[in-house]
């Protein structure tokens, strides 16, 4: 059932995949960040990491 | 020239550490270009793009770095990659235990940070859209700031989102604030009381700040992604984010900056609109202004930032064509002696899509056809806009925010050309180069020199979209421009408006008209 979006009232707290700029600048905000080391799933192929991503839904 | 490669294999970085790379070894000598890449299918295909596919880059992956220069000897080359690889590991070093901290998963994150509500969302596009439809399986909103996302995959994550009561900011949603704080590229503005829905970053920027010099703050501003608005996406985060913002408490007055909107998605918007119970102002570029109920039409970024500052200020307002007519007057004449007898044509160029098309619109109801984008000065008889962000004009190349040497290499050869009428814009902010007004005045002084060895002038119009709490320093920059001979205004629209009176004087009966 619908329910109101928490994150006008929360502090905002972030998980970066991507660029660390992005993830400095939060920090510099005084916003709580953790970085994942991202890199291409799927051995590189978009469309299995596309997959992958549909199949993990669960946990 | 020799065209030399090196694969850094295994080793994943993201792309500004990347274009960092790239910078160092341009600027070494002996080096005419060099490209530094993750070896991804995409990236594979701009570097034949650009002549600097090699067969050994070819065989790389998505996870190596192909570094590709273009040297004037094989020691040239050879010391470039060695100062390349130098700067890597220097930072690997710097980073070392933070590297070693990382999480390689989502849920391993989540478990770090249990409390997490956002995932911002900055990698290549091919992949983002798997990332993020993880992310928001785990409840969390998303900022996607990846461009490059099929249409189909960004319906799905928005309608996942709405499924979960979760924002989907994105794909290509290069500005955002939430509870005051700005995510991506944005400009450094005081929480206040207004709340924006933008399908444009730039559009965003521009309201926020002039926001700002008027006295106001931002309360949340949802970025929506520039499709939002289009039949396929039916508008289902703008409607939603709208319906938020009418509902939030610390939201006084909403501003609506959208894109040209499908009919039917109109239908929608206005009736969620209709049904708000707070002013409201919606910039659409190109929809005719009106008044509906308690939600205001304007045709301007800034007219938006003005209107919504003036409901919340308690002041009556009305759209004109300048701020500070006095001052207008006077460089008016001032700009007619400068154009005098010389080239009468303008070339805009654009850091900012949204501001781009902004003047587009202006000088064309102005003006009449205005040629847009093309070969820089190649309109033999019209006017042109160009906007450098288009990827027409950055394959291979950072955004022109970031890196002011594509258009300033255009700015420079405006001596040369028929141009009499610069039309500029600077956007400053986080994510921005950190003095985007240095290397534009330069350029200008050199654009200058060309011109009067040919005996003419040029003139250069602008506007700064930035604030005094912005890293760059808003009058730091205004002051460089304006030393540099820019006539600077206080929005691109007026900027734009001027440039149309500079070269057709007998404009200004409609514009001061106006403002009688």
């Amino acid at each position: 059932m619908t329910k109101p979006i928490a994150v006008f009232e929360d502090a905002l707290c972030v998980i970066n995949i991507g660029l660390d700029v992005f993830a400095d600048d939060f920090e510099a905000e005084g916003i709580e960040v953790v970085r994942l080391d991202w890199r291409p799933s799927g051995g590189g192929d978009p469309r299995l990491s596309s997959i992958l991503a549909q199949l993990d839904d669960d946990d | 020239m020799l065209l030399r490669t090196e694969i850094w294999p295994s080793l994943y970085q993201d792309s500004v550490i990347l274009m960092r790379l790239a910078g160092t070894i341009r600027s070494r000598p002996g080096i005419e270009e060099a490209a530094v890449f993750m070896g991804t299918p995409s990236n594979q295909a701009i570097l034949d793009e650009v002549g600097l596919g090699t067969d050994e880059g070819r065989k790389s992956g998505p996870n190596d770095i192909i570094i590709t220069v273009k040297a004037k000897t094989e020691s040239d080359a050879t010391a470039a990659f060695e100062a390349a690889r130098a700067l890597l590991s220097a930072r690997q070093t710097e980073d070392g235990d933070a590297e070693e901290a990382r999480p390689r998963t989502l849920d391993s994150a989540l478990r770090r940070l249990p409390n997490a509500n956002l995932a911002a969302i900055s990698i290549p596009g091919a992949y983002a859209g798997a990332e993020a439809l993880r992310a928001l399986r785990r409840n969390l909103n998303v900022f996607l700031f990846s461009d490059n996302v099929p249409v189909a995959t960004e319906i799905a994550l928005k309608r996942e989102a709405l499924k979960r009561n979760l924002l989907c900011m994105g794909p290509d949603c290069g500005t955002a604030y939430l509870n005051g704080k700005g995510l991506g590229f944005f400009n450094v503005v005081k929480r206040g009381r207004v709340g924006c829905v933008a399908a444009s970053g730039t559009g965003l920027q521009a309201v926020a700040s002039r926001l700002a010099a008027l006295g106001e703050g931002i309360s949340h501003g949802i970025g929506v992604g520039g499709r939002d608005l289009s039949a396929d996406v039916g508008g289902m985060m703008t409607l939603a984010s709208l319906t938020m913002l009418a509902n939030d408490v610390s939201t006084e007055a909403i501003v609506l900056i959208s894109k040209p909107t499908h009919p039917t998605v109109m239908e929608k918007l206005e009736t969620i609109l209709g049904a708000i119970e707070k002013p409201t102002v919606v910039v659409c570029q190109g929809a005719p202004r009106k008044v509906n109920g308690r939600t205001l039409w304007v045709a301007t970024l800034d007219d938006a930032a003005e209107a919504a500052a003036a409901f919340l200020q308690g002041r009556a307002w009305a759209p004109s064509a300048f701020t500070d007519v006095a001052a207008v007057r006077s460089r008016f004449d001032e700009a007619r002696l400068s154009l005098n007898g010389g080239p009468r044509r303008i070339a805009g160029l654009y850091t900012g899509g949204t501001l781009a098309h902004e003047s587009h619109l202006i000088l064309h109801e102005l003006l009449g056809p205005i040629a847009f984008n093309g070969r820089p000065y190649a309109a033999a008889e019209l006017h042109q806009i160009i906007d450098l962000g288009d990827d027409a004009y950055t394959v291979g190349r950072p955004h022109p925010m970031i890196a002011p040497e594509t258009r300033c290499e255009i700015i420079a050869r405006a001596g040369d050309s028929e141009v009499g009428v610069l039309l500029l814009d600077l956007v400053l902010g986080k994510g921005s180069h950190d003095d985007p007004a240095g290397p534009v005045a330069e350029a200008l002084a050199g654009a200058r020199q060309k011109a009067a060895a040919r005996g003419r002038k040029l003139l250069a119009i602008g506007s700064v979209v930035g604030t005094a709490d912005d890293p760059q320093g808003l009058d730091r920059q205004v002051a460089t421009l304006a030393g540099a001979g820019v006539l600077l205004f206080p929005s691109n629209a007026q900027a734009a408006r001027f440039a149309a009176l500079a070269v057709q004087p007998d404009l200004a009966d409609t514009l001061f008209g106006e403002l009688k």
